[in-house]
């Protein structure tokens, strides 16, 4: 898992886990159990206020719980104040973040990017595009269009199904 | 699916591979992205649909607690989800065109199989595929200026 992964495992912006991380005397090792941890030290810390290195205590022993317990609660030392945590909902959100990490990103693209000369159909066809495919594509209806990637899907998953 | 959330008055307009594949793109997708309207009334429609079609998290080990209602959708606005009908990537916003209403502003009205519903425009995809800046959509974007300038050849003014 690279540290931008890492950040949306969190749900936080990549600077502030560098620094919660740093605070916390953690090494830079970014892993989906780590992640989850730091994700609720994060919760913990914004909502209550509470340090990180407390909240960093406090969250261990929450998902220690787990699933034993489906809620956490924290009563302060003065009994005064109560943290209640729903750890399946917690837990839900960290999973859907992890799909998200492991689909969805991919690290941007940095800097300017490099010049094409040409673009349209000459920069597609200079970049490797079939032209005859489009036009073939574009003389069809979009239904049809949509038509063929249904065969499309259909054969490659014959292909997959076909692998040892 | 598309059918699915269209019967179950889900507001939504199809981006990514499918609108691509629409507009005359050769390439192959096995999954579906929507851009739905995040007001509370169509959130819930959302929810509910997916939940029937047992929507679980693509890409983590199964058995991970996971609620599909309301509430979590509102938390975690963006899911790439596996149901019983396919793969179906969902969000609120798209990166480079904004909102729904921005979304919708930019799609185009798409038949098939009877069934008509949105797909957003090539210059919408296009002007997301440059804001994602990801590897795997700026290298689509050749194929998608290409497709535009011949739309616009065929269809002059």
């Amino acid at each position: 898992m690279t540290l931008g992964q890492f950040s949306v495992v969190v749900g936080a912006p990549t600077r502030w886990v560098q620094n919660a991380m740093a605070v916390l005397g953690l090494p830079a090792r970014y892993d989906a159990e780590g992640a989850r941890r730091i994700a609720l030290v994060r919760v913990v810390h914004e909502a209550c206020g509470i340090p990180l290195a407390r909240a960093y205590v406090l969250a261990g022993e929450a998902l220690a719980l787990w699933p034993a317990r489906t809620e956490w609660r924290h009563v302060s030392e003065d009994g005064l104040v109560t943290l209640s945590v729903d750890l399946g909902r917690f837990l839900s959100g960290y999973a859907v973040r992890l799909s998200l990490a492991r689909c969805h990103y991919a690290e941007k693209r940095r800097g300017r990017q490099p010049r094409r000369r040409r673009r349209g159909v000459a920069g597609a066809r200079a970049y490797g595009v079939d032209i005859g495919l489009l036009e073939e594509n574009l003389r069809r209806t979009p239904a049809e269009r949509l038509q063929r990637l249904d065969a499309d899907v259909a054969f490659l998953q014959s292909l997959k199904v076909a692998e040892p | 699916m598309v059918s699915g959330l269209s019967q179950a008055g889900v507001r939504s307009v199809v981006i990514g591979g499918l609108a691509a594949r629409a507009h005359g793109s050769t390439r192959i997708t096995e999954d579906l992205d929507v851009c739905y309207d995040a007001s509370p009334d169509n959130v819930r429609r959302l929810a509910q649909v997916l939940a029937s079609w047992n929507a679980y998290l693509r890409g983590v080990e199964p058995g991970l607690p996971f609620v599909m209602d309301e509430r979590m959708l509102r938390n975690t606005p963006v899911m790439t989800l596996v149901t019983d009908r396919g793969a179906i990537d969902i969000m609120d916003v798209v990166a480079g065109v904004g909102t729904y209403r921005d979304v919708l502003a930019a799609s185009i009205e798409v038949m098939a199989d009877r069934l008509a519903f949105r797909a957003l425009d090539l210059p919408g995809l296009l002007a997301a595929k440059r804001a994602a800046r990801r590897p795997r959509d700026l290298e689509q974007i050749p194929e998608l200026e290409a497709l535009l300038e011949m739309r616009n050849r065929m269809r002059p003014g």
